[in-house]
């Protein structure tokens, strides 16, 4: 994405920022501008304009794809988050830059942001008031296996939703901060089989079973769920390794790849110029003497143009063998003149009319081999008076 | 059947000429008689990939009458038979026509496949040895630019009624600034031949004039091509692994006296 790179008006790690208040108050304050977000080599823009995501990059995803990519990158401990200010005027220009990652207008992809403001959000919330409500001691193995997930769904871009928090409802996972957001994403396929299938029912029982650190978990899942269903992506919650290449593996626009890459196809005018200036150099033998009968009936026109003419036979001989040049045989006829004028200058005359039949010669060769004109030395010109 | 086969790029220096060079020994290797034409006259260095630099007699010398074909054919590494061009290809088209035809005719007796090396760009060279060929390979890397020249010249390939077997992309680095193996193939609409990594072995091989592929026939790279020679040839190659143990951890061994 085309973006211009100044001093950002806020710096920030993810986990050091409610991501739903900053777009919150983005939003309040009519924001324009971009957010960058950088995630180890990844890097990723958000267009603001009045407020509100317009356009969207995340490494080589864009618009509502990249929406998608940035959950994952808000919850690595390393992720840095800058707000970069722009005019609004700056951005209607930066947005007909970026054109290839707009976000679709009719849409969607505002209320997945908001729902993944949401995720990050309470996750980032939730462990402050969870070690309160719970004593127990038992959830803390629990904890443990989460680090390990968290470390896995990390290298991944697109940790998948899946409703594990459903089956340890109470056991909330206490530990620290980053331990506690990560757990949403984090796959657990097999643990819980019932749910995957179904999320968004069971999102709905949760609430009623634990407190609010529950019922974010559950909103998580079924957000990512809807998430995917709206971005139309069809992976499975358990094959979450290659989620980019499964992001590549749908059927890619080539016209929107090329758009977004600036490639151009070449029409065909320009591809018929190559081959025409390249054919220039591939004559066969009948080309060649096509191009000899040419120049030859041009050449005698133009010849017959000049006055006192009578009568005049023109010869071009073509070689084509390494490039191209000729020889040129004029004929001409020439209407004598009284005694007087003979005596006077004829010769002069005469020097005048091979000069003149030279150039006209000259001209017809530059005229048929237009983009080629200095061909004309090549050709040996005679001419013959009579 | 005799092949003739193209390989083209379109933008300069994306590798065109090492992957020519290399493949070509790796054709030769797997026993087909191969030749390979040095058509890039303004980079002609694949000589200098083969080690053959500073041969007296080109191709020019045979279209000019001087000399003979078979005086222009020099025998490189793993039964590699190689023909500098030493001529502008502007001739070449026409020469087709007299007597690069018999010189062709010539090779092709006794070649299977006949390798062009094409200039890069779109200039009359390069459209002569894309035209005189019936295949093309098209080399890339994963960069943009090289890959908009890469388009450009399947156009004019197909226009020029040559077959394009398909794209090798050269220097992959499974970076993401890059554009992906699928995003290479939907934009070129042509199949992914081979991925070549970025392997600065390359240019050390150049260096001492020998192709990687005798030089580090165990590189993922000389893997690569080999893999590549047998796909256009439809034999089975069975790719070498690499010493896994690395430099240091010999030097490790070695020091804590294992053997």
């Amino acid at each position: 994405m085309d973006v211009p790179i100044t001093k950002p008006s806020m710096v920030s790690y993810a986990d050091d920022l409610d991501f739903a208040q900053l777009l919150g108050n983005l939003l309040k304050e009519k924001h324009n501008g971009f957010m960058r977000i950088t995630s180890d080599a990844d890097e990723g823009f958000i267009i603001f304009k009045d407020g509100r995501q317009v356009a969207a990059e995340y490494g080589r995803f864009a618009g509502s794809a990249a929406i998608e990519q940035f959950s994952s990158a808000m919850e690595e401990r390393s992720t840095v988050i800058e707000i970069f200010d722009l005019r609004k005027s700056h951005v209607d220009y930066i947005l007909d830059v970026n054109k290839p990652f707009l976000l679709e207008a009719d849409y969607d992809v505002y209320k997945i942001i908001d729902e993944l403001k949401d995720t990050g959000a309470t996750e980032e919330l939730e462990p402050e008031p969870e070690p309160e409500p719970e004593p127990e001691p038992e959830p803390e193995p629990e904890p443990e296996p989460v680090p390990e997930l968290e470390s896995v769904p990390e290298p991944e871009p697109e940790p998948e939703p899946e409703p594990e928090p459903e089956p340890e409802p109470e056991p909330e996972p206490v530990p620290e901060l980053e331990s506690v957001p990560e757990p949403e994403p984090v796959p657990e396929p097999e643990a819980v089989p019932e749910p995957e299938s179904v999320p968004k029912p069971e999102s709905k029982p949760q609430p009623e079973t634990v407190e609010t650190t529950t019922e974010t978990k559950d909103k998580t899942p079924i957000s990512r769920e809807e998430l995917k269903e709206k971005l139309g992506s069809p992976k499975n919650d358990s094959a979450s390794n290659d989620a980019e290449t499964k992001v590549q593996s749908e059927p890619i626009d080539r016209s929107k790849l090329m758009e977004k890459y600036g490639i151009k196809e070449m029409n065909e005018d320009d591809v018929d110029e190559l081959i025409d200036s390249y054919s220039g150099g591939s004559l066969n033998e009948d080309d060649v003497e096509k191009i000899e009968l040419t120049l030859m009936n041009k050449i005698k026109k133009s010849i017959f143009g000049i006055p006192k003419i009578k009568g005049t036979e023109v010869m071009v001989f073509l070689d084509s063998a390494s490039e191209i040049s000729g020889d040129i045989n004029i004929i001409i006829e020439y209407e004598r003149k009284g005694l007087l004028s003979r005596l006077m200058g004829e010769s002069k005359d005469i020097d005048n009319l091979r000069r003149q039949v030279i150039n006209i010669v000259q001209i017809e060769i530059k005229k048929s081999f237009r983009k080629f004109p200095e061909i004309v030395d090549k050709f040996n010109i005679n001419v013959e008076i009579n | 059947m005799k092949r003739v086969i193209v390989v083209a790029s379109g933008k300069g220096g994306v590798g065109k000429t090492t992957i020519t060079a290399n493949l070509g020994v790796a054709l030769s290797t797997f026993g087909e008689e191969t030749l390979v034409l040095d058509a890039d006259v303004a980079m002609a260095n694949l000589e200098l990939i083969l080690g053959m630099e500073g041969k007296s007699i080109t191709l020019h010398d045979v279209l000019s009458g001087d000399a003979s074909i078979e005086d222009a054919i020099y025998e490189g590494p793993g039964g590699l038979k190689v023909v500098p061009a030493g001529i502008s290809l502007e001739g070449l088209r026409k020469i087709k026509l007299d007597r690069l035809e018999e010189a062709l005719e010539t090779i092709l007796q006794d070649t299977d496949i006949l390798l062009i090396d094409a200039p890069a760009g779109l200039e009359k060279d390069a459209l002569a040895s894309i035209a005189a060929a019936q295949e093309m390979i098209l080399v890339t890397t994963p960069e943009v630019p090289s890959i908009s020249d890469a388009l450009k010249t399947k156009i004019i390939a197909n226009k020029l009624g040559v077959d394009i077997i398909g794209v090798v992309i050269n220097r992959e680095l499974h970076d993401k600034t890059f554009l992906t193996i699928e995003e290479i193939e939907t934009i070129l609409e042509v199949p992914v031949l081979a991925v070549i990594p970025d392997d600065p072995e390359v240019s050390r091989a150049s260096a001492f004039g020998e192709p990687i592929i005798v030089k580090n026939p165990k590189s993922p790279t000389s893997n690569a091509i080999m893999q590549l020679g047998a796909d256009l040839i439809g034999e089975k190659y069975q790719p070498i692994e690499p010493d896994k143990k690395g430099v240091i951890s010999k030097l490790v061994e070695g020091l804590l006296g294992r053997r």
